[in-house]
């Protein structure tokens, strides 16, 4: 896996090779987001909170805003497709140590019980993501 | 004669420039009504790159129109892209901040989590504007539940409190069961027990079917060692949750409400009873 990093747009795009979309349902007028679904991860907030930072070993000081992790859920459970937005506090954007946005999509990567986007029977694969709202390198809020 | 031939051609010049007005005036009430009254956008997928496209023609139009604006940041906000979401909300706020300022303080408590600043917000549209609303809840009852997640207890339980006795004056039934959930939850945290076990039992009494103020009175019984009543609660909540009652909140579908619960907490403390 290798990260790209771009300055504006701040997105970088980190691809799994072995992920796989699962039929042809994203289209450009329509793609599938986890509320289409009512599949944000079955864990709640609080909960993720307090797993990435016993996760996190690398937490400086410096670091404060919001990263995103938006990525895709294929009709197997499995995830890939990264994107990353990052801003700060006032909500420009900026860029994170790298090194910080790793972890933090290696932890993304560990969480395995995602819901199947299914409706009437069939299964979609779906856009979902996580931002990791935080203050000192310390996660201190994720959404959704 | 020569007069008569200047007066028809500034005659002729005359009508061509009202023919050509009216002709203008026209395609652009054609294009108006497409792209602003009938709201074009709305053909396609909020995520579309159409969506943000026809909004931006219905801006060429009305720049100053601040729904615009809010249709084209709200994908974003679905989609966690909060430099775009902020950057297109803040020009509705700029252009009209009585009708978005709450709005935008909701954003910033629901879908970003960023309390503090959220609170900001809030705050100064309820000095502005204080018995206005947004999603259902008054503006003391953001800045209450922004407070409660920033840990700030006192000031969760003033404005928790404020937003349910300005509803209690319009008597017991206008007070949303929601609002009874958090400022339990608050006293819960300050160990106030006896409160929050009547508070939460004022939103079970409005509804019968919210596992997390199921979850939170088991914990709350936890507390005074009523272990069984606890134990009946959370499997109760599991139900509930099984079922598909959640929080019946505006956007929970798309962001997670504070504190709120999955299956998983209810299992994790049942494991352990």
């Amino acid at each position: 896996m290798k990260l790209i990093f771009f300055l504006f747009p701040i997105i970088s795009i980190a691809q799994q090779e072995s992920f796989k979309l699962c039929d042809n349902a994203f289209t450009d007028k329509w793609k599938p987001q986890y509320y289409s679904f009512n599949t944000k991860y079955p864990l709640s907030s609080e909960k993720l909170t307090e797993e990435v930072n016993r996760t996190l070993t690398y937490q400086p000081k410096q670091m404060n805003g919001f990263i995103t992790i938006r990525f895709v859920v294929n009709c197997k459970g499995q995830t890939g497709n990264f994107e990353i937005y990052q801003i700060d506090n006032s909500y420009k954007q900026i860029n994170f140590e790298e090194k910080y946005i790793e972890a933090l999509l290696t932890f993304v990567k560990t969480l395995e019980n995602w819901k199947i986007g299914t409706y009437e029977s069939r299964k979609f694969d779906y856009y979902t993501y996580f931002t990791f709202k935080i203050e000192y390198g310390k996660v201190t809020e994720i959404v959704p | 004669m020569e007069k008569l031939q200047k007066l028809c051609l500034s005659c002729t010049l005359l009508l061509m420039i009202f023919s050509s007005f009216a002709q203008n005036d026209s395609i652009l009430k054609a294009k108006k009504e497409k792209y602003i009254t009938k709201e074009y956008w709305h053909t396609f997928s909020y995520n579309s790159a159409e969506w943000q496209m026809y909004l931006d023609s219905a801006l060429a139009i009305e720049p100053k129109n601040t729904r615009l604006w809010q249709q084209k940041s709200m994908p974003n906000f679905k989609s966690g892209k909060y430099y775009d979401g902020m950057r297109f909300l803040n020009k509705a706020v700029e252009l009209d901040t009585l009708a978005y300022l709450g709005y935008r303080g909701f954003m910033k408590c629901v879908f970003m989590k960023d309390y503090g600043n959220a609170i900001i917000d809030l705050k100064a549209i309820y000095k502005k504007r204080p018995i206005d609303q947004t999603m259902d809840h008054s503006y003391p009852f953001w800045i209450g539940i922004s407070y409660l997640k920033l840990n700030k207890l006192d000031s969760a339980d003033y404005y928790l409190g404020l937003s349910i006795n300005n509803a209690l004056l319009k008597g017991k039934e206008a007070v949303h069961y929601v609002d009874w959930f958090y400022w339990g939850l608050t006293k819960f945290k300050q160990k106030k027990y006896k409160e929050a076990l009547s508070y939460f039992e004022n939103a079970m009494a409005q509804n019968s079917h919210f596992p997390d103020v199921e979850y939170y009175k088991a914990m709350v019984l936890l507390q005074i060692n009523q272990k069984e009543e606890a134990k009946a609660l959370l499997v109760q909540a599991k139900a509930n949750i099984a079922n598909g009652y959640r929080m019946n909140e505006d956007n929970e579908s798309y962001a997670n409400y504070p504190y709120q619960i999955t299956t998983f907490e209810v299992d994790e403390i049942l494991e352990k009873l």
